[in-house]
């Protein structure tokens, strides 16, 4: 019953996020898995894993769902077809040719003690973000174990408040926070925190006042991590810095200042954000366990939240409309949220076929 | 008879509408109080607080009156975010002056946007690293953050352990009728020595 009531929630949901497109049964389109390692024998799994993922997401929720084999077809239309690798700025023309709502996308490389990394990336149709997320385990003999374990990270994710969240976050946890809240509004949030034994760091928290608005925050709600992110796309296709003996000196400086901007920003974001967070960890003397960065509408109704493990550098748990009363319940509902270990929608169909 | 009770009636309902108002608006001005561990009345302490020179006065004289070692005072000087260069004046200067490259440009937009976001985390990276100085030049343990308000209004206040750089009290009072910054700051002192 309760299998039904979650499937049927998530069903609503799924319809809810692609509802801009207005189409009536969803569109998903899966992309190859590519093998990354240098052995052949795992080739075959190129395709079953997105086949499997394609069926498995079938089952549950009415949509249509274009396999790897069909989309490259379709492909064909257009004298292309399906590659095994995309660079982030080709999805946004690929999904508008293939007539999708979602590209799904990936790799995977088996690892030693009978493991295997999976990366996958998601692309919503007009969203000119993706996200990209990494599942290491077992490498299940049960294939169907494996492909419900991504297929719950998909489903979370597609959900009205995308949730993605890869850790129990527990008490005693030491927290930063980074919001557009100030003064006795932020001393709001941070009570049920200290209140349920997390140790509340003073970052942000040590001055009497904060210039960001809603609309500021906007802007880190992109995380770019090591091994999970939710991020922009840019189109690198576009970006020229033309100069030549035809432009002078200051253009010529310019240009410079700009390339080198978007190398260090854009290119090589990530090692700069790395860097960074190394340092916020250095300088904190390694008090800080996670990076909770918490952005409030104006009527303080709803946030939605990203977090990044200081010591993994990496992204752990990210959701939108998460709800409250008051800014001291949202506090609460995020502590119920990363305190509480995600109920898997297949553990029943899992029992029924030991 | 029937009048008088119309009467009743309506007097019930606008005094329920009272009541309702006034819970809904307290709601938002709900006190709340937080003591991790008490702060020892002769702790060194910085305070930072933004009010008339005057009205600082009152704060200062009533921390050394508990016992407190006040090793700085005002300490908002040091830094502000208002004083702090706004990169998003740069995003503004940069698109303007080079029209011509527009198509570039708008393609640089995350660049700019992760630019912006390394500023501010650079920001509070240097607010930590001014936090540790004070307390390793003029011996301060705890910082002290207050915003003292009018009547009707919120005060609130923060104390950071600067051994830690974990907050370890906080408090929003809702300030009581017949308050004034005397009894608010005897309220907050007693409050984080664990009274």
């Amino acid at each position: 019953m309760k299998r039904i009531v979650i499937l049927t929630i998530f069903s609503i949901c799924i319809v809810g996020l692609m509802a801009p497109i207005a189409h009536a049964r969803p569109t998903m389109a899966f992309g190859y898995l590519a093998n990354n390692s240098n052995d052949d024998n795992f080739d075959y799994l190129e395709t079953i894993f997105p086949n499997s993922f394609a069926n498995s997401l079938k089952n549950i929720f009415d949509i249509n769902a274009i396999k790897p084999h069909s989309l490259n077809e379709e492909l064909k239309k257009y004298k292309q077809e399906l590659k095994k690798y995309y660079q982030a700025y080709e999805l946004p023309e690929l999904v508008e040719k293939i007539d999708s709502d979602l590209f799904i996308y990936g790799n995977f490389t088996p690892l030693p003690n009978n493991r295997i990394k999976i990366v996958l990336h998601l692309y919503a149709e007009d969203s000119n973000r993706i996200f990209t997320f990494t599942n290491v385990g077992k490498m299940e003999t049960e294939i169907f174990r494996l492909v419900d374990r991504i297929t719950m990270i998909l489903l979370n994710f597609m959900d009205q408040d995308n949730l993605y969240i890869t850790k129990i976050i527990a008490p005693r946890a030491r927290l930063a926070f980074f919001t557009n809240l100030e003064g006795d509004e932020l001393n709001q949030f941070y009570f049920p925190f200290m209140q349920a034994s997390y140790g509340v760091s003073s970052f942000q928290g040590n001055e009497l006042f904060n210039k960001l608005t809603v609309d500021d925050m906007q802007v880190f709600s992109n995380v770019a991590t090591r091994e999970n992110s939710y991020d922009i796309i840019t189109d690198m296709r576009k970006v020229r810095f033309l100069h030549g003996t035809w432009s002078g000196n200051y253009h010529d400086e310019r240009t410079s200042e700009l390339r080198e901007t978007f190398t260090d920003n854009d290119l090589n974001y990530l090692k700069s954000k790395e860097a960074i967070l190394e340092t916020i960890n250095r300088t904190y003397n390694g008090s800080i366990d996670y990076l909770i960065i918490a952005g409030f509408d104006k009527s303080r109704s709803k946030a939605w939240v990203r977090c990044i493990d200081l010591k993994e550098k990496d992204l752990v748990w990210m959701q939108t409309d998460i709800k409250g009363g008051s800014i001291k319940e949202i506090g609460e509902n995020m502590i119920k949220r990363m305190n509480t270990k995600i109920e898997d929608p297949f553990k029943e169909q899992i029992e029924k076929n030991k | 008879m029937s009048q008088a009770k119309n009467k009743n009636h309506l007097i019930f309902a606008l005094t329920a509408c009272f009541l309702i108002f006034a819970l809904s608006c307290s709601s938002t001005k709900k006190a709340v109080k937080f003591n991790k561990k008490g702060i020892q009345a002769n702790s060194s302490i910085a305070v930072v607080i933004d009010s008339k020179s005057n009205l600082k006065n009152v704060v200062l004289v009533k921390f050394l009156a508990k016992g407190f070692n006040v090793k700085a005072f005002n300490a908002t000087d040091m830094y502000q975010m208002s004083d702090i260069y706004d990169i998003k004046d740069l995003k503004k200067l940069s698109y303007s002056s080079t029209a011509d490259e527009a198509s570039s440009l708008l393609s640089m937009q995350k660049s700019y946007s992760n630019l912006y976001k390394l500023h501010f985390y650079n920001y509070e990276i240097s607010k930590a690293e001014l936090l540790t100085e004070i307390k390793g030049k003029w011996g301060v343990d705890y910082l002290v953050v207050l915003d003292l308000k009018d009547w009707e209004e919120v005060s609130w206040g923060r104390v950071i352990d600067l051994r830690t750089y974990d907050i370890v009290w906080l408090e929003n009072y809702p300030n009581q009728y017949g308050d004034n910054i005397e009894t608010i700051m005897d309220h907050f002192i007693e409050s984080m020595i664990g009274k």
